[in-house]
């Protein structure tokens, strides 16, 4: 996976560069609206925020336009490499096991690597919106921090669970494509045996298909925890602003609330990238080091 | 197709609850500006929307997940029977995963999932809409430019959209098939087009991506065309106190929630590219399965 990665490191390292870029660009998008806004209100429009709203959102246009393309080609390139790797190392003749590696696993693990450097991005952006919030009002370093921390408890408590649904999930789907791969053998055998093939197939599809939903539904559950969990912190935070600064209910508000609402986006992103590159690590052993 | 009315009856319920939190905010500003008393009941009413609405998402997300996982089974199994059938020369091993699982899979998000976030997205720029058409009927404006945008590039780009993977899913699934038919046994020897077939491949997917990208970033200035007719509207009226200061602040929201909602539906239009093609050929497949019936 190492040489994988260093063959793709040019890529890499422009589409770090590129995202972080996009994402600063986002974090000053909402002080220019509530710039904008204020000024508005106050009577004293500025005529520079427009222009600089504009230039800023082109420049973001542009740099997410070129991280999309670069992350889409790294990911089909990466993917293709894992299969070369495949087919030149894997000497297993179980061809279920095979189909499973090149058609779903390299897939997965390809998009884990835009998924690492999705997490880079918005990591970032989550931490620059906590500076800037704790900056703004220090009543908001409190609540944010708990967050934090419960994040890293919450990761590591759902890690075990989370990778045995991911292990299941894929022996199932293996043992599901090598019936496919039987079948099609036994389509110029006598019919019975056929049939009974066919039987076999019905019986690995629907557990397949069952594996993967309860992998979903833990996967979702897990998720949505922290997110339900991190609107009661806004929740919270909306009620500690009013009550201890209520001057802020104004203008300002939609300044915080929109750094929030990133802050909140940003975590939740990184929590469930992380949860889900728990599942994929499980296909990275299988693909190389055979297990 | 019920349980695609479910799911719309589902996106309407969670925007209207996410639309509920900036009404009763706007609500909250105005009363302590005029009264400087803290609006307990408007502020309850906010942090309640907060709440109930990630509650909401993660019941449809569930809801969403099982009947993903029915569709599945019910199209994976009408494949099968007809890729493989009894005495009948069939597909390589390769390209029949491909048709069951790779193409089924790569466009089940438009059996149902896309009812529910369309529906999402469509209640919520409505809704936001009708709000500030009542705020004052001349900051509609705002989101009508910015709709109206992104259904000129829609109109403008539906063509070279529709088609636009093709090249690069028929070449992606013909080189994974074939490397899955050469790696068989312990004795095959490797699969020497690989590099060839590899460049043309990324090519491809090259200048694909670059091509959608570049229109998707486009499309998304649709933001900056409302947020700018919107400060600018908004001086107007308040400089002739057409618009109160909590209105005015209150309908820069909704202009955000029209402008979010608009930006998704445009990311779910270039998103789908692939899962549309892959879709088109399993309707192909299950057409050609009527046909031999």
């Amino acid at each position: 996976m190492n040489k994988i990665i260093k063959n793709c490191r040019i890529i890499i390292i422009i589409s770090i560069t590129v995202s972080l870029l996009a994402a600063s660009l986002q974090i000053t998008v909402p002080y220019l609206i509530s710039s904008g806004i204020k000024a508005t209100i106050q009577s004293d429009p500025n005529p520079f925020i427009i222009p600089i709203l504009a230039l800023t959102f082109f420049c973001k246009a542009a740099m997410q336009g070129c991280s999309e393309t670069l992350n889409q080609f790294l990911e089909a390139k990466i993917r293709l490499s894992i299969i070369e790797h495949i087919s030149t190392n894997d000497l297993s003749n179980d061809k279920g096991k095979l189909a499973t590696l090149i058609k779903e696993e390299s897939g997965r693990v390809a998009s884990s690597v835009i998924q690492v450097l999705e997490l880079t991005a918005s990591g970032c952006l989550t931490l620059a919106t906590f500076i800037l919030l704790t900056f703004e009002n220090y009543f908001m370093a409190g609540p944010l921090l708990v967050f934090f921390a419960l994040s890293y408890f919450y990761i590591t408590f759902s890690a075990n669970k989370v990778s045995n649904a991911y292990k299941l999930e894929i022996e199932q789907e293996q043992k599901y494509k090598s019936s496919i791969i039987h079948l099609k053998h036994a389509s110029s055998a006598p019919l019975p045996h056929f049939i009974l093939k066919a039987k076999i197939n019905n019986y690995h599809l629907k557990k397949s298909i069952k594996t993967r939903y309860r992998y979903e539904w833990l996967s979702i559950s897990l998720t949505s925890g922290p997110e339900i969990f991190v609107a009661v912190i806004i929740a919270m935070s909306l009620l500690l602003i009013a009550f201890l600064s209520p001057m802020t209910l104004g203008p300002d508000l939609i300044y915080y609330l929109g750094y929030i609402g990133m802050f909140a986006l940003g975590a939740n992103h990184s929590i469930h990238i992380s949860l889900s590159l728990i599942g994929t690590k499980n296909s990275i052993t299988r693909i190389f080091k055979g297990v | 197709m019920i349980h695609n009315f479910g799911f719309i009856a589902l996106g309407v319920a969670s925007a209207s609850v996410n639309l509920s939190s900036p009404f009763f905010l706007g609500q909250a500003i105005d009363y302590y500006q005029k009264n400087h008393e803290l609006p307990i009941l408007y502020l309850l009413a906010t942090c309640s929307a907060f709440i109930l609405a990630p509650c909401i998402r993660f019941g449809a997300k569930i809801y969403l997940a099982r009947s993903n996982a029915s569709t599945r089974l019910e199209l994976k199994q009408r494949s099968v029977n007809f890729l493989i059938q009894h005495d009948k020369e069939s597909l390589s091993e390769g390209d029949i995963i491909e048709f069951i699982d790779n193409d089924i899979d790569g466009s089940i998000y438009l059996h149902h999932n896309i009812y529910y976030d369309i529906s999402t997205s469509i209640a919520a720029i409505l809704m936001a809409f009708i709000t500030i058409f009542n705020y004052h009927y001349l900051l509609s404006i705002a989101p009508i430019a910015a709709i109206a945008f992104s259904s000129a590039i829609y109109i403008l780009t539906r063509k070279i959209l529709n088609n636009a993977y093709g090249k690069y899913i028929e070449e992606n699934t013909a080189l994974t098939s074939k490397i899955l038919s050469a790696t068989h046994t312990k004795t095959s020897r490797p699969f020497i087009e690989f590099e060839t077939l590899k460049t043309s491949v990324l090519d491809t997917l090259w200048r694909t991506q670059l091509k959608i990208s570049s229109l998707e970033a486009i499309s998304g200035l649709s933001f900056l065309i409302g947020i700018s007719l919107l400060l600018y509207i908004g001086s107007e009226l308040l400089a002739i106190n057409a618009l109160t200061t909590g209105e005015f602040i209150a309908s820069a929201m909704y202009v955000e929630r029209i402008l979010i909602p608009l930006g998704f539906l445009i990311g779910i239009y270039f998103s789908t590219a692939e899962a549309l093609y892959r879709r088109s050929r399993v309707h192909a497949l299950h057409g050609r399965e009527k046909a031999h019936e």
